[in-house]
């Protein structure tokens, strides 16, 4: 067992909705934390894993939340294999060290995540980071090969493999990922990679009103290409007009090609002279983009054509409680992040159970990723459905009994 | 009403007791009041249909059932229960891994008649089909409007979307687009208890576990599909397909290497070594160069000015690397052309024996050369003949052991030879399958890979999934498959059953 810290500012750097653990341990080895898991295991110990704190907020309120577990001293380990294309990264590699390796021999992880420079590679998985808007790859489940996780008793299990396609027993990984680390502490995972591409341009332009945007972007997405990222987002909350960005990647040609048709397509709808911007200022653009802070964002995942109508519905409920909002949706992935400024807590739960109301109309998956912790009362911030929770409560009574991992903090309260 | 008579000879010979030709009457009798009687199968002659599949293990089934809908998958659950019967769901019957053999004489629910593509959602890119749709047809169905699915199974012609979901199956195409799991967004499941469920959505994200992403590739162990939702893509702008002939499989292999190192990420990446080329020549005349030991197809698409580019850097690179001949198609009937080999070489190898086993091992990219050699190495060793027609892209090989299935010791010889290789993947850092699944074929090699830690792990997945009672164990769907035998929990999981006999050895005899 390896010494907590129990200073009292150390503990509240770890505190959870307002809930300090009583003890912070630091392990330094793999087996160190093996001991620490079987010892919360037995004595009923409710814990919290740590990564880069980056996505910590996500979750619903800890119900047994003693030890905090700061997985920075760990064995870091990054297993590069370029003929491959594969890499197998600790939990707590850094998200940007691990592309910058990478970068090296010109490959990358085919997603991006927010705050890239404090994420780990845990922490991103667990909670299954939608981070920068990526259209055509997909997100984080679609590049994870095999994974090994940390047990409640301590032991080490392992899913899938270490080569781009592997199909042997169950996909357990498939359940971490995006488990919020109620099931196990995610040790190493295995990705397959792509190379970065030889050229990367970004388009951007601006709309007055969605039937313009909205038309046009259904028009780009059934060209033969899809850009790699396809973005409506509105700059500020402040701000009405609406903004289109779009990534385009692949070959030198293949990148003028896209930018050919999508520029003709803009003009033939006598829109104003679009902004092209490549190289490093493409990325600061891109690495800017989803920041702006408030006090209460959500997530909705919906289908590609329901972007802009549920954009629509959801501004129209703001807008008839006096809240603004701001916009980023991640098109062809069918993502939204909604971030609400200047909204009480009243505010906040009458939005929230309007936009709830449209779960399998024009939504199909809502989240609260960050909000005052009161609200947490009145809601299961991931809005899980009924029809699934009896199979989610049997796997958490399979994986963890004692209810040790990230207590209370899942969906359906799990 | 379907007649069952208990002095049949044919019911005889399955050897069942009265009280079980009992059950068996009354279970079949109220499977066709729910699916009608010509839906439901029970004599041998008509069973024996049902006790294979495109492995070398046979098992005849209790009985096989049809249902028409969700509905009565649900109501054939049910009743299963009451008779404390497990089951064993069914496509098309071209899986490789023995997961459609109906072990621990199982009820078959096949669900071949379950085959509407339901739903095709243009502007989302999306379609729900039920399970039994065969894969080429959705593709074909779709073509008109610019879209295709994108796992492409050898089998595509004839196994079904619904065997390739319970697989995760991949093709030649997963290279570039990812296997099933990255292109199935939903499920509608029936559970132990005859529950109908969905998991997943229309959506690609969405809260809770990923049951989803759990459910596929767990070889029908967890429930039965009902219905899928699957991604859509649209065609490409432009493919262009070269062949490349090679006087040696390394100077193939350093291609499929450099032409990844050169940052391409081929839409397919096929070998063929000359064992195959020499049993596709009389049946296709490709005409391949003489001495050719590898041929390589190589397929890039994308945008043309793309394609272009990229296939003449892929034709530099394989003259780099020695190669005596470089074809190249751009229109869609050469393509037909240069694949049909490629696609026909599983039924050339009838030419040189009629029994194959195909195993389906993965290796890493970069050590294709050294296992390929070890291959060659166990089949001088086994003196058993084995031809090479494999995903070098992705590593995936598909050694395949030819021998005469009616000799006793050659069949021995084939599932020794089959073993050494999965042994040889695992410790290049390999895997054991990589699109074709573990089902009976490749149970007993799991230690090779997992620890019992693991594998009870997995589980404890299973356990989650099938609820249980005292009619239903946790081995109500597709028993006795991916778990080795003799693992610690077989007294739960009933691994020691007399009964559980994988047929390879006994019935080849």
């Amino acid at each position: 067992m390896c010494n907590g810290t129990n200073i009292n500012n150390e503990l509240l750097k770890f505190a959870v909705d307002g809930i300090t653990p009583k003890v912070i341990e630091h392990p330094s080895s793999i087996r160190e934390l093996s001991e620490l898991l079987l010892h919360c295991n037995q004595e009923n110990t409710g814990m919290i894993p740590f990564g880069g704190k980056t996505r910590i907020h996500i979750g619903n309120t800890p119900l047994n939340y003693s030890v905090a577990v700061n997985l920075e001293k760990l064995p870091k380990y990054i297993n590069h294999e370029p003929g491959d294309m594969t890499v197998v990264a600790s939990s707590n590699v850094i998200v940007r060290e691990l592309s910058e390796q990478l970068k090296i021999y010109d490959q990358k992880l085919p997603f991006e995540v927010e705050q890239s420079s404090y994420a780990t590679i845990g922490g991103s998985v667990a909670s299954d980071a939608e981070g920068r808007p990526q259209s055509s790859n997909g997100g984080i489940r679609d590049w994870i090969i095999g994974m090994e996780n940390l047990t409640n008793t301590g032991q080490i299990t392992k899913s899938g493999g270490r080569v781009v396609k592997n199909v042997q027993g169950y996909d357990l990984h498939k359940l971490h990922i995006g488990g919020f680390g109620s099931l196990g502490v995610i040790k190493d995972c295995a990705f397959k990679l792509q190379p970065i591409a030889e050229q990367t341009e970004s388009i951007i332009t601006t709309f007055d009103d969605f039937d313009t945007v909205s038309s046009l972007y259904m028009q780009i997405f059934n060209f033969h290409f899809v850009p790699e990222s396809m973005v409506l987002s509105n700059k500020t909350s402040d701000e009405n007009t609406i903004r289109l960005s779009l990534r385009l990647c692949g070959r030198k040609v293949g990148v003028e090609r896209q930018k050919k048709e999508i520029l003709n397509l803009f003009g033939e709808n006598h829109l104003i002279e679009p902004h092209i911007i490549s190289n490093d200022d493409q990325i600061n653009y891109w690495d800017t983009l989803p920041t702006q802070k408030s006090e209460l964002k959500i997530k909705i995942s919906t289908t590609p054509l329901n972007i802009v109508p549920t954009i629509k519905f959801v501004k129209s409920v703001a807008d008839s409680k006096s809240v603004k909002m701001r916009y980023l949706s991640d098109f062809a992935f069918g993502n939204i992040m909604i971030d609400f400024f200047d909204c009480n807590n009243e505010s906040a739960i009458s939005i929230i159970d309007e936009i709830n109301s449209q779960i399998n109309n024009l939504l199909q998956a809502l989240v609260i990723q960050k909000c005052d912790t009161t609200l947490k009362n009145h809601f299961d911030v991931f809005f899980l459905e009924d029809s699934n929770k009896p199979v989610m409560l049997r796997i958490k009574n399979q994986y963890d009994p004692n209810r040790i991992f990230n207590a209370g903090r899942f969906a359906g309260r799990l | 009403m379907i007649i069952i008579s208990l002095n049949s000879d044919k019911n005889k010979e399955k050897t069942y007791s009265w009280l079980v030709m009992l059950k068996i009457k009354s279970l079949v009798e109220e499977l066709a009041h729910v699916v009608g009687a010509d839906n439901v199968v029970w004599e041998k002659e008509d069973l024996i249909v049902y006790e294979y599949d495109g492995s070398i293990d046979r098992s005849l089934p209790l009985a096989v059932v049809l249902p028409g809908s969700a509905a009565e998958v649900s109501k054939c659950v049910k009743i299963s229960n009451k008779y404390n019967c497990s089951i064993v769901a069914r496509g098309a019957g071209t899986g490789l891994s023995g997961g459609a053999v109906p072990l621990k004489q199982s009820l078959v629910i096949c669900l071949t008649r379950l085959k509407r593509i339901i739903e095709v959602d243009e502007k989302n890119r999306l379609s729900v089909v039920e399970p039994g749709v065969v894969n080429i047809k959705l593709s074909d169905a779709i073509k008109d409007k610019g879209l295709f699915y994108a796992p492409d199974p050898s089998s595509q012609k004839a196994c079904t979307i619904g065997g390739n979901v319970s697989e995760n199956a991949g093709g030649p195409h997963c290279f570039s687009l990812g296997v099933t799991t990255n292109h199935v967004l939903g499920m509608e499941i029936v559970l132990s208890n005859g529950e109908i469920t969905w998991i997943g959505a229309k959506s690609r994200s969405y809260t809770g576990y990923d049951l989803r992403g759990a459910f596929i590739g767990s070889e029908g162990t967890f429930g039965i599909i009902t219905k899928i939702i699957v991604r859509l893509m649209k065609i490409p702008e432009s493919v262009s397909t070269i062949l490349a002939a090679f006087k040696s499989m390394d100077d193939a292999s350093n291609t499929v290497s450099e032409v990844i190192s050169a940052g391409m990420i081929p839409a397919a990446l096929e070998m063929m070594d000359r064992i195959t080329i020499e049993a596709c020549e009389p049946v296709y005349n490709p005409k391949y160069p003489k001495g050719s030991e590898a041929v390589l197809l190589i397929e890039i698409d994308g945008i043309t000015e793309s394609v272009k580019e990229e296939i003449d850097i892929v034709k530099k690179i394989c003259t780099q690397n020695n190669s005596i001949e470089i074809r190249q198609a751009n229109n869609e009937s050469d393509r037909v052309k240069l694949w049909e080999t490629r696609k026909g070489a599983i039924g050339a190898y009838g030419t040189i024996a009629p029994t194959y086993y195909l195993v389906d091992g993965v290796v890493p990219r970069t050590k294709l050369t050294e296992v390929l050699r070890e291959v060659k190495n166990i089949g001088r060793k086994l003196e058993v003949t084995i031809g090479n027609v494999f995903h070098a892209g992705d590593g995936n090989i598909h050694p395949a052991i030819l021998f005469d299935g009616r000799k006793k010791t050659e069949v021995n010889q084939a599932i020794r030879a089959g073993g050494e290789i999965l042994e040889v993947c695992v410790k290049a850092g390999g895997a054991l399958s990589g699109e074709h699944g573990i089902g009976t074929e490749k149970q007993d090699y799991m230690r090779l890979v997992f620890n019992e830690e693991d594998l009870r792990a997995m589980k404890k997945l299973r356990a989650a999934f099938v609820q249980t009672d005292k009619n239903v164990d946790v081995e109500k769907f597709n028993p006795y498959k991916i778990f080795p035998r003799g693992s610690n929990d077989d007294e739960i999981y009933k691994l020691n059953d007399p009964e559980f006999y994988p047929t390879g050895g006994e019935e080849w005899a």
